[in-house]
């Protein structure tokens, strides 16, 4: 099954359980909609859709260039990591991890680069928000929030 | 005349140091993003959601504003020095931009694609002053019943304009209705798809998924493998060479006039914009060319004419959402979340309630075309530095401000779950040939959906009724229908025609 495909089938499943919960909700209420109908008619929608997608199962324009798996698997991997990590190490330690690992684990820059880069934006970052913004950032193992 | 007179009373506003200073960095942020590849209007409006509730609300959207028709003059830059769009509407730029720079025009063509989109900009504002409020006028008279009919038709333009297939579109459409029911029931209470998690009783924040959507899924697409843009700095022209000479002027003056009359009219309708703009004008002037075999290999008119046309659409889109609280593209869709983050709701009322808002805005983009002609003619070669920077700290840097910014708007580390795993599945859904815009438009015109189609049904006694008795309503209607029919038809005939020959 290619990628179309799949997520059109995912898509077709999302409108079925939608439906059918939105149909429990009830569609109708004496004279007037129920709190059902449009997310009833909107999963309809989505299954049939879906389905006439997963029928076509056309992909997206073909690339000129190929897609470095590894590489987009280890920033998949830095992305969740760096959501993870926000709450305990708070947002400065884990932005500068983030950027440390980006640049120096992914894109091998060197370590003075990387290290520069790092301590460089996660300070900017965090006066942009915590001063600029006055947005309070989880402050985690240093206690900068 | 009363136009005029409203105009000059906005640019009072937009003259305030604040509104200044904003526009100034819209247009210089606009011009910049423009410039790298990658990084589109729809992904930094996004990203700078939370920073603009920080702003008043005139401000808020000037600078959103600002960013939008600014990476329209930046993002040319990118197509013609390199043949790498700096965003999609300016993919046009690549057919004859890219042949001139090529032929040791790069600085011509720079300075035409920047006096066209001036040129453009400036009378799409004008027309915008004359025209909106005869819009809004309109649109006052709308009850529920025709309210519905007009989403419902803007709905099925954003699908059948979209990229990619109908199908395909239609599915976005839903998923987009289906994910703005999410939360509780105003009417009755219920809640619907919260998996009863408290933090979705109010449904999804439009600033976490349009940073999820846009941003989070950019970053990725970024990841997919390495860049290197410096090639273009290779390119030497100086300040002289940007100015077009007199041969120049007169090929480009119809075509920039087409241009401006053509986007201005697609960017009224729903579900069009830049891109569309750009395509039809190359079209058209291809067409009406007498050596249209000139066109791929650097006519200037073909630089001219979509550059014209993708700016007055970008301006001109701002009318269904300030008129009629339609958001016309993605891009307009996500100021159209800027502007409700701020408690206003655009639509007809807005001119009357908040006229300081409509027309400091409208006003803001005579002050904002001005700057980015200076930015985009003297100043260009500061910004194609830009294309120094690695795309190894940009993507990191995108990452940092979704993700941070998704945090800000509730201090809620639950919406950075929710911009992770939306930017995650929104790359699924673009690598798999799904269009994202009709999704973000259909979330946001869903809540207006169902409340008047509620309203609707509830005025016809449970009838559907008034939605066909209604002229106006009818009348979108079966422009919807045909829009959905007319397409299919055509396919059908032109496969019927196909399987003959």
């Amino acid at each position: 099954m290619n990628p179309a495909r799949l997520s059109a089938t995912g898509l077709a499943a999302v409108g079925f359980i939608a439906a059918a919960s939105a149909w429990r909700l009830g569609l109708w209420a004496v004279d007037r909609p129920g709190p059902g109908l449009f997310p009833f008619v909107a999963g309809a929608l989505l299954l049939t859709t879906s389905i006439g997608a997963a029928i076509q199962g056309r992909l997206a324009q073909a690339e000129e260039e190929p897609v470095d798996r590894r590489r987009l698997l280890r920033y998949a991997a830095a992305i969740a990591g760096f959501g993870l990590a926000l709450k305990p190490l708070g947002a400065v330690v884990a932005t500068f991890g983030l950027l440390l690992g980006v640049l120096r684990g992914i894109e091998n820059r060197s370590w003075a680069h990387a290290l520069t880069v790092a301590v460089g934006l996660a300070v900017l970052s965090w006066s942009l928000f915590r001063h600029f913004l006055g947005v309070p950032l989880p402050a985690g193992l240093l206690g900068i929030g | 005349m009363d136009a005029i007179v409203n105009l000059i009373g906005g640019l009072g506003v937009a003259l305030q140091p604040t509104n200044l200073a904003v526009a100034f960095l819209g247009a210089v942020l606009g011009t910049a993003i423009g410039i790298l590849p990658g990084l589109g209007p729809t992904a930094t409006i996004s990203l700078l959601l939370p920073v603009s509730i920080m702003l008043e609300p005139t401000a808020a959207v000037i600078l959103l504003a600002g960013i939008y028709y600014g990476s329209l003059y930046g993002g040319s830059t990118a197509s013609i020095l390199l043949r790498v769009p700096g965003e999609a509407a300016s993919v046009v730029s690549c057919f004859d931009g890219y042949p001139m720079a090529q032929a040791g025009r790069a600085g011509v063509a720079l300075g035409i694609t920047a006096f066209a989109s001036f040129i453009a900009g400036i009378a799409a504002t004008f027309a915008i002053a004359l025209v909106g409020p005869a819009f809004a006028s309109t649109a006052l008279a709308f009850g529920p019943v025709e309210k519905t009919a007009l989403v419902v038709f803007g709905l099925t333009l954003a699908a059948n304009i979209g990229e990619g297939p109908r199908t395909h579109a239609w599915a976005m459409v839903a998923l987009g209705l289906l994910l703005s029911s999410v939360g509780v029931d105003l009417v009755s209470g219920e809640e619907r798809y919260t998996l009863s998690v408290p933090y979705m009783r109010d449904g999804f924040h439009v600033a976490v998924l349009a940073m999820g959507m846009f941003g989070v899924s950019e970053v990725l697409i970024l990841a997919e493998r390495q860049r290197d843009f410096t090639a273009a700095l290779s390119a030497h022209y100086r300040l002289r060479d940007l100015l077009p000479n007199a041969r120049d002027w007169k090929d480009s003056a119809m075509p920039m006039t087409r241009g401006t009359l053509l986007g201005f009219f697609l960017g009224l309708l729903p579900g069009g914009g830049a891109l569309i703009a750009s395509f039809a004008s190359y079209v058209m002037e291809k067409r009406l060319s007498r050596s249209p075999e000139r066109f791929g290999k650097g006519a200037i008119e073909g630089l001219a004419g979509p550059e014209s046309a993708n700016n007055a659409a970008a301006q001109a889109s701002f009318i269904p959402l300030l008129c009629l609280g339609i958001p016309a593209n993605a891009v307009i869709g996500v100021i159209m979340g800027g502007l409700l983050m701020q408690g206003i709701v655009p639509g007809p009322r807005l001119i009357v309630d908040h006229p300081d808002i409509f027309w400091g805005v409208i006003a803001s983009m005579l002050i904002g075309n001005a700057m980015l002609i200076v930015l985009n003619v003297p100043l260009i070669r500061v910004f194609v530095l830009l294309l120094r920077i690695p795309s190894a700290m940009m993507a990191p840097s995108i990452l940092i401000f979704c993700v941070i910014g998704a945090f800000s708007i509730n201090n809620s580390l639950f919406d950075v779950g929710v911009v992770t795993i939306c930017g995650f599945l929104s790359y699924g859904l673009r690598k798999s040939g799904f269009d994202l815009a009709p999704l973000l438009l259909a979330f946001l015109l869903g809540s207006l959906l169902e409340e008047n189609l509620r309203q609707g049904l509830i005025l016809g006694f449970g009838s559907p009724v008034l939605f066909v008795t209604s002229p106006i309503s009818l009348t979108f209607l079966v422009i919807a229908a045909l829009t959905l029919v007319l397409p299919l038809m055509r396919q059908l005939r032109w496969r019927r025609s196909g399987n003959v020959a």
